[in-house]
């Protein structure tokens, strides 16, 4: 059972990486809006260069 | 017609001041988007248009947001140029401080949901082993690291909890986050003295799982409300936000609040006049509808001081301001409907009457317990009365409330209601009389031709002849009834007497069109040809199709439906006598402020209406109905906006509001089972923290469950 003493702060570190993306992801508006950029990706066809973020 | 594509005021200094976002950019407000092919329309602007930096689209919210290089193009161009792409484009005042923190809150609430949901899911997989597996060994560790993952939760997720109760209790008033804040603190308490005297009632599991289903059930419905268009982001129009002022014989666009009394004003047809102002020159016809209700246009004499809220009906006319909008009468309905929208916010989480008195039982009787046992044993006496608490949480007023109307949100919704607040829910299933405005809302907004004979082609093309130049209701009214067959007769000496008609020499012959009114129908007139009469016409505003069908609906289900006006006795007669009303539900000639009365002496009615002169009444009513096409003061002082023009939304809104009236009782009916046996096996000291993990969710998958198989049905 030593092993749950790597696992378990293998698996706090991953769930806390997790959760430190969300937290970005909102902070950063990109989940301000979630319909738009469903219909954004069916029609762009010929701006494959543009960042989806301002 | 250029009043659409009429942007230039756009680049003037003043309102640049109001509309812009930093240097370059500016919000709109884009009706008509609905698909993929829209966004990307639009947002190619900024590849087809020189000068447009960027243009982003949120198509949920019907927002554009636009930069621009000002030295390449301006925001009138743009502005017109996404006119002319077939939208709407309405600009939007920038955002105020308000706005900015309403986003900001909306973000730390979703962050609050991860941290929630990471923080109960880590604690529940340490508790569980406990629970499940021989892991002796681990128990220290698994109940310190609970206790560390707890901390999160209880120091920044539970502090909106904390908020609420401290709010509410300042109101003297019990709120569901009252228990939500005491078990989420006692709870912590409890729990830590627990583990550091090595005993396994931790309740860290249940509590962090609980506080996650609230905050996302909570979260849902608000996200449900959110996703409809809010009225108040449509709501800066142009129409009441700028006037044209002249100066030196040319006029200019100016922001409304820089009008001052002897300032000389200019407003064409169609349009509000947005002062109290006196008529200069001409004559001019002014519709007072949006006041009075009244269809008939009035004819104003120079002179004559024309009220704010006034629309021109035809030309244009030039007027002095003798009294600004904000000291007007219809500037003061404005208001008072801005101030009512700022109180209805803030009501809408005050809770129900039941969730109140649940919850004085369930926190009577852990007092009464705690008391009562406290000679027995005080550290039982506290262990169960907590136990209590934490267990008979109120979950399905915490939880299957704000579910129940979330599904009932996302009903109404594709029914084509806009629903804004929970709480319209509640009153319209409650409420047992109905008052409909007449003019605009069961009638249609504009006047109809009512044939009765067929009118020979050649006097219709006679009569199309002699109206051809007038903006008069009825001249709209003849060009929808009659169609043109080539090119119209020649009127030689062509005259038009203010409130009486129009008369000329058609080949030789003299023709008038006379004013006379009958008591069937609210404007009528008669063709004269060399002074005999030879054809009659009446006009009414149609009967919206559906009218009938939907109030003889409602009349079937026991409402009682009153019908008000603010136009004259024999109009709202005539019409009251095909919708079947008695004549003592019939109120016409009603002022803005009778209408409120009236309504205010039937607390709890369904108000349905569409003008200003409807708002007040709307404020008064347990529930305001705004239909298709309303004036933005009847949506701002309304609580659902019907977004077509049928009135069956009204029969639909009630429908949903008793269906999820229904679903909350029997949510509330789930949890009180639950709460009455887990709070008797708390108190028998049958509890452990094993058992509470598993009551917990078992009661909030019922509450799931119902309203599930409910919200299908």
């Amino acid at each position: 059972m030593n092993i749950l003493y790597i696992m378990i702060p293998l698996s706090i570190l991953l769930g806390g990486g997790f959760l430190a993306a969300f937290i970005w992801t909102v902070k950063s508006g990109q989940v301000d809006d979630l319909v738009t950029p469903a219909h954004r990706m069916l029609e762009d066809s010929e701006r494959e260069g543009r960042s989806a973020n301002e | 017609m250029d009043k659409a594509y009429d942007f230039s005021f756009l680049d003037q200094e003043s309102f640049r001041d109001k509309y812009a976002e930093g240097p370059n950019g500016m919000r709109f407000f884009v009706g008509g988007m609905s698909c993929s092919r829209c966004v990307r329309k639009l947002e190619s602007l900024s590849e087809n248009m020189v000068g447009v930096k960027s243009v982003r689209v949120d198509l949920g919210r019907s927002l554009l947001r636009a930069e621009i290089d000002p030295a390449q193009t301006s925001f009138s161009r743009l502005a017109k140029k996404i006119a002319d792409l077939g939208f709407e484009p309405v600009p939007l005042a920038k955002e105020v401080a308000g706005d900015q923190q309403k986003r900001r809150e909306e973000r730390n609430e979703l962050i609050r949901l991860g941290v929630a949901g990471a923080c109960a899911g880590n604690i529940m997989t340490f508790s569980f082993a406990t629970y499940l597996g021989d892991t002796a060994e681990f128990f220290a560790l698994f109940a310190w690291l609970s206790f560390a993952l707890y901390l999160p939760v209880v120091l920044y997720v539970a502090v909106p909890f904390y908020k609420g109760a401290i709010a509410s209790l300042r109101q003297r008033r019990l709120s569901v986050d009252l228990p939500m804040a005491v078990a989420s603190l006692t709870g912590f308490a409890f729990s830590t003295v627990q583990l550091l005297r090595g005993r396994d009632d931790i309740y860290f599991d249940s509590l962090s799982g609980f506080l996650f289903l609230i905050l996302a059930s909570r979260f849902a419905q608000r996200r449900m409300q959110a996703r409809f268009l809010k009225p108040e982001d449509s709501t800066e129009s142009l129409r009441l936000s700028r006037a044209r002022q002249v100066q030196e014989g040319r006029w200019e666009w100016v922001p409304l609040d820089h009008l001052q009394p002897g300032h000389r004003i200019l407003v064409h047809s169609g349009e509000t006049v947005p002062a109290d102002a006196e008529l200069e020159g001409r004559y001019a016809h002014f519709s007072l509808a949006w006041l009075s209700g009244e269809f008939k246009a009035q004819t104003f004499l120079p002179g004559a001081t024309v009220p704010a809220g006034a629309r021109l009906t035809s030309g244009e006319a030039r007027l002095i301001v003798r009294r600004r909008i904000g000291e007007t009468q219809f500037g003061k309905i404005l208001e008072q409907v801005e101030k009512a929208d700022l109180s209805r916010i803030q009501t809408i989480h005050l809770t129900d009457r039941w969730a109140q008195r649940l919850l004085a039982v369930v926190f009577g009787a852990a007092v009464l317990f705690l008391v009562a046992y406290w000679p027995v044993s005080s550290e039982e006496a506290i262990r169960r009365a907590l136990a209590l608490i934490i267990l008979a949480c109120p979950c399905a007023m915490a939880f299957g409330t704000p579910l129940a109307f979330a599904s009932a949100l996302s009903r109404a919704r594709r029914k084509g209601l806009v629903v804004r607040s929970a709480r319209a829910f509640e009153n319209a299933a409650k409420a047992d009389t109905i008052f409909f405005d007449k003019t605009g809302t069961l009638t249609e907004a504009d006047l109809t031709l009512i044939e009765e004979d067929p009118i020979p082609t050649h006097l219709q093309q006679l009569v199309l002849a002699l109206e051809n130049h007038s903006l008069h209701p009825i001249a709209f009214a003849f060009r929808a009834a009659f169609p043109v067959s080539g090119p119209l007769p020649q009127v030689d000496e062509f005259s038009e007497v203010p409130g009486e008609g129009v008369s000329g020499y058609i080949e030789g012959r003299f023709f008038e069109l006379r004013r006379a009114d009958d008591s069937s129908a609210e404007i009528g007139c008669t063709l004269y040809e060399n002074r005999k009469p030879v054809a009659r016409f009446r006009f009414a505003a149609r009967l919206k199709p559906d009218s009938l069908q939907v109030l003889r609906a409602l009349r079937g289900q026991g409402y009682k439906i009153k019908l008000l006006s603010g136009d004259q006795r024999e109009p709202v007669m005539a019409l009251a006598k095909n919708l079947s009303f008695d004549p003592a539900d019939v109120h016409f000639g009603m002022s803005p402020a009778d209408k409120a009365h009236l309504v205010s002496q039937t607390p709890g009615a369904i108000m349905v209406g569409d003008g200003v002169n409807d708002s007040l009444a709307m404020l008064q009513a347990g529930v305001g109905v705004s239909t298709c096409g309303g004036v933005e003061a009847a949506l701002k002082s309304s609580d659902v906006y019907l977004t077509g023009p049928s009135l069956n939304g009204v029969f639909e809104l009630i429908r949903i509001s008793k269906s999820s009236l229904a679903l909350v009782r029997q949510n509330l009916a789930i949890s009180l089972i639950y709460n009455v046996s887990a709070g008797v096996l708390a108190l028998l000291g049958l509890v452990n923290p094993f058992v509470a993990a598993i009551l917990m969710p078992v009661s909030s998958g019922f509450i799931l469950l119902s309203t599930w198989v409910r919200s299908r049905a």
